[in-house]
Parts: C-alpha cells; sequence; structure tokens
C-alpha cells in the first residue's frame, strides 16, 4: 500500500464540507473533502439548492474545470463550463450541453443540506490522488 | 558606462569590479548578463537578446552567430544599470533567487488550432505562405515555422472530430525557465487552475505551463525553444505523454507529507 492510497481513503467525511451562506446565490464553490490540495469537487447554488459535482470533466482525464478558484461557471452563470475545453453542462443534472463531451454527464456527488450546513453522504473517493496510488 | 573588454574565447568581459567594489558578471556588448550556457538560439529578439541585425542577414548572419558561439553562452539578463547587479548569476556570493523579480511575457509565442484536417489546414500555409513544417506529431499534427523565424513553431494544430474546433492555446514566451516558473506559481497563487505543468517539451525544448481561462481555451507560458533553420531535418512522433513531455512537476499547495491525516486537522 502506497502511502497516498493511506493517506486518501474513500470515506463519507464526518463533517460537513461548508455552509450553504459560503456560497453566493447562482454561484459555484470549489472543495477539498479529504485534504487532497485540490478542490475535488464543486457545488453550485440555486437559492436553497445546491447541486454536487465532481471537479473533472468527463471529457478529458484528470482535467480541473475551474478557470480559478471557485470559478465552475459560464459567463451568465447559466450553465457549468469547464475552462480546459469549453464544455457546457446543465446546473440541474449535469449533462453535458455543448462542446466534446455531448452525451456524457459530469459525475455527481450525494449531498444534502443539514440545518445550513453541506454535507456528503455517501462514501467520497479520493480526486486528485486516485492514479498515483498504483 | 564602461562595458569592460573582450575576454580571450570572444566572451565579453566585465570590470572585475563595480563602483560599489562587488565582483561583477560577464556581460556582452549588449550590456546583458550571462547567466549560464546557452547556444545561440537564446539570442532572440524582443528581450531574447536577439538582435535585428541577425534576422537580416540570413546566411551570413547564421555564420557569424556559429563563429560568436563563445561569445553566444549566455542566457541573457537585464543588468541594472545602477548597480551592475545581475539576476542569475554563477559567480560566488552572487544570490540567484528573487521572489519578488518581475516576470512579464516578452513576446506572443504561438497559436494551437483544433483543425478537422491538419494536411490540409498545414498545406495552405506551407504552399501560399512557405511555411517549414519543423516537426510532427502524426497523429495530432505539424508544427510550424514561417521561414524569417527560426522559432521551433509560431503555429501548431491539433487534428480533432468536428465538435473539438477552435482555438486550443495561445502562448506567451518568457525569458527562461525562471521567468516561467515565477508567473506561474504567481498564477497558482492568486487561484488560477493549472491545466498542465510545469515541464519541458520534446519537439522544440520549449518548458512550458497552461492555465485554464475564462475563454474555455488555455494560457501558455513558455520559454527557451528552439531555433531551427533550413538545415533542419523534421523529426516525426506519435503523440504520448512521453513524447510530448520531459518530464512534469505539478503544485499541490497544501500538501505536506508531515502533515496530520485527512479529518483529523
Amino acid at each position: 500500500m502506497t502511502l497516498h492510497q493511506r493517506r486518501f481513503e474513500t470515506v463519507v467525511p464526518d463533517r460537513p464540507i461548508g455552509r450553504l451562506d459560503d456560497i453566493a446565490d447562482g454561484h459555484s464553490r470549489g472543495f477539498d473533502p479529504l485534504g487532497e490540495g485540490r478542490d475535488t469537487m464543486f457545488v453550485v447554488r440555486r437559492g436553497g439548492s445546491v447541486f454536487a459535482y465532481r471537479n473533472h470533466c468527463p471529457h478529458y482525464d484528470r482535467a480541473r474545470m475551474a478557470w480559478k478558484k471557485d470559478e465552475f461557471m459560464n459567463g451568465d452563470r447559466s450553465q457549468i463550463m469547464c475552462s480546459a475545453h469549453g464544455a457546457l453542462f446543465s446546473i440541474e443534472d449535469g449533462a453535458c450541453t455543448q462542446g466534446p463531451c455531448l452525451g456524457l454527464s459530469l459525475y455527481p456527488v450525494a449531498v444534502e443540506l443539514r440545518d445550513g450546513e453541506i454535507w456528503i453522504t455517501e462514501p467520497y473517493a479520493p480526486g486528485f490522488w486516485r492514479e498515483r496510488s498504483a | 558606462m564602461d562595458r569592460g573588454q573582450f575576454g580571450a574565447q570572444g566572451g565579453y568581459l566585465g570590470p572585475e569590479r563595480d563602483k560599489l567594489g562587488r565582483r561583477r558578471k560577464l556581460f556582452d556588448n549588449e550590456g546583458r548578463c550571462g547567466g549560464g550556457l546557452r547556444g545561440p538560439s537564446h539570442l532572440a529578439y524582443g528581450g531574447r537578446g536577439r538582435t535585428p541585425s541577425r534576422l537580416r542577414h540570413g546566411i551570413e548572419a547564421r555564420e557569424a552567430e556559429r563563429a560568436n558561439v563563445g561569445r553566444a553562452r549566455f542566457e541573457h539578463h537585464e543588468m541594472d544599470e545602477v548597480t551592475g547587479d545581475c539576476p542569475d548569476t554563477d559567480v560566488a556570493n552572487v544570490i540567484g533567487a528573487n521572489q519578488d523579480a518581475e516576470a512579464r511575457p516578452r513576446t506572443l509565442s504561438h497559436i494551437v488550432y483544433f483543425v478537422p484536417d491538419m494536411d490540409k489546414m498545414a498545406n495552405f500555409y506551407i504552399d501560399r505562405l512557405k511555411f517549414v513544417v519543423t516537426d510532427k506529431f502524426n497523429n495530432a499534427g505539424p508544427f510550424l515555422r514561417p521561414q524569417a523565424n527560426w522559432d521551433h513553431h509560431c503555429l501548431f494544430m491539433i487534428q480533432t472530430p468536428e465538435y473539438m474546433q477552435g482555438l486550443e492555446h495561445v502562448a506567451f514566451h518568457m525569458q527562461g525557465p525562471t521567468d516561467l516558473m515565477l508567473a506561474g506559481s504567481r498564477m497558482v497563487k492568486k487561484g488560477y487552475e493549472s491545466f498542465w505543468g510545469p515541464g519541458r517539451h520534446k519537439f522544440g525544448s520549449n518548458w512550458f505551463w497552461y492555465f485554464n481561462s475564462p475563454l474555455g481555451t488555455h494560457i501558455e507560458y513558455d520559454a527557451d525553444m528552439d531555433l531551427h533553420d533550413d538545415e533542419w531535418e523534421a523529426r516525426y512522433a506519435d503523440i504520448q505523454p512521453e513524447t510530448a513531455q520531459m518530464f512534469l512537476f505539478e503544485n499541490v499547495e497544501k500538501w505536506t507529507p508531515g502533515g496530520p491525516p485527512p479529518g483529523k486537522k
């Protein structure tokens, strides 16, 4: 077992990743639930709802999607955008609506709101280090 | 300012000590400092030191440059006219690393397009504009340069399916790896997302660091690209990580090997 496998195991995090209030309505925010040194997922807020996906474009392996910390949206914030190659995705279901990964979808992360806090509810696998543990 | 005298091997030597009595570094007749062993390729215009006359005179300049290799073996840095200080030096007791040094792009380096038919696109530049293929990734596309420009490429193409169109990236020349690392790490610190790099390409030998951008295309810093003239014979290879990069680093800001395990911060 490598160092990275020991350090970054698939777990259900035992604490919230953040608060709903941390995200401005209509905006996105990146999170690093396992402390890997990279935002491995992001959350988009719409009113009182949140939509969470892995920070990993289905078009291109290991492609991180933001162009800057927490910037996962297109210009008018109507869709999620991968700024690596410009693919657009529906906020609600993560389906690619334009670009190189039509027919594919973002990888959802199961989250729920508890007292204004965002909790991951299912086992969460490492993102950034996943390929370095062979 | 006293420029010193020519050294025995053609290197241009400055006064041994500056006005403040500090040891001074080699510099050339343009007042730039040497920083290590470099080929004539690094005498480039736009801050990299290539003189316009070398560009104008073609073959004669090339021969002159070969004859002057001894004099050209320095990576050039702007010297501080007041203090005579040079940034990167190999003189004893001179500090080379400067966290606050300016690191700005010198010139536009190259542009990379997604194209549906790389040969058709390349032939337009070759037949109509007399571009030259310096190297080619068989399964991606050719590196092209116009004949008046010795940079390995100012144009590269990637053959892509119909749904990938437009611009892959625009690259800016930095003075060298130091400027590239400085500028790139400042981008990372400001929160911009690194896409690939820092590393060094094989074809072109240029250092690279790519960033995502809100345009949905990449922006690249590059440095120290090879120069080629008419005698160069193009190389051909399939694009793979091993052929595209000589080595690659990745910045991980928060990863500390001695830190606590996740969940126990």
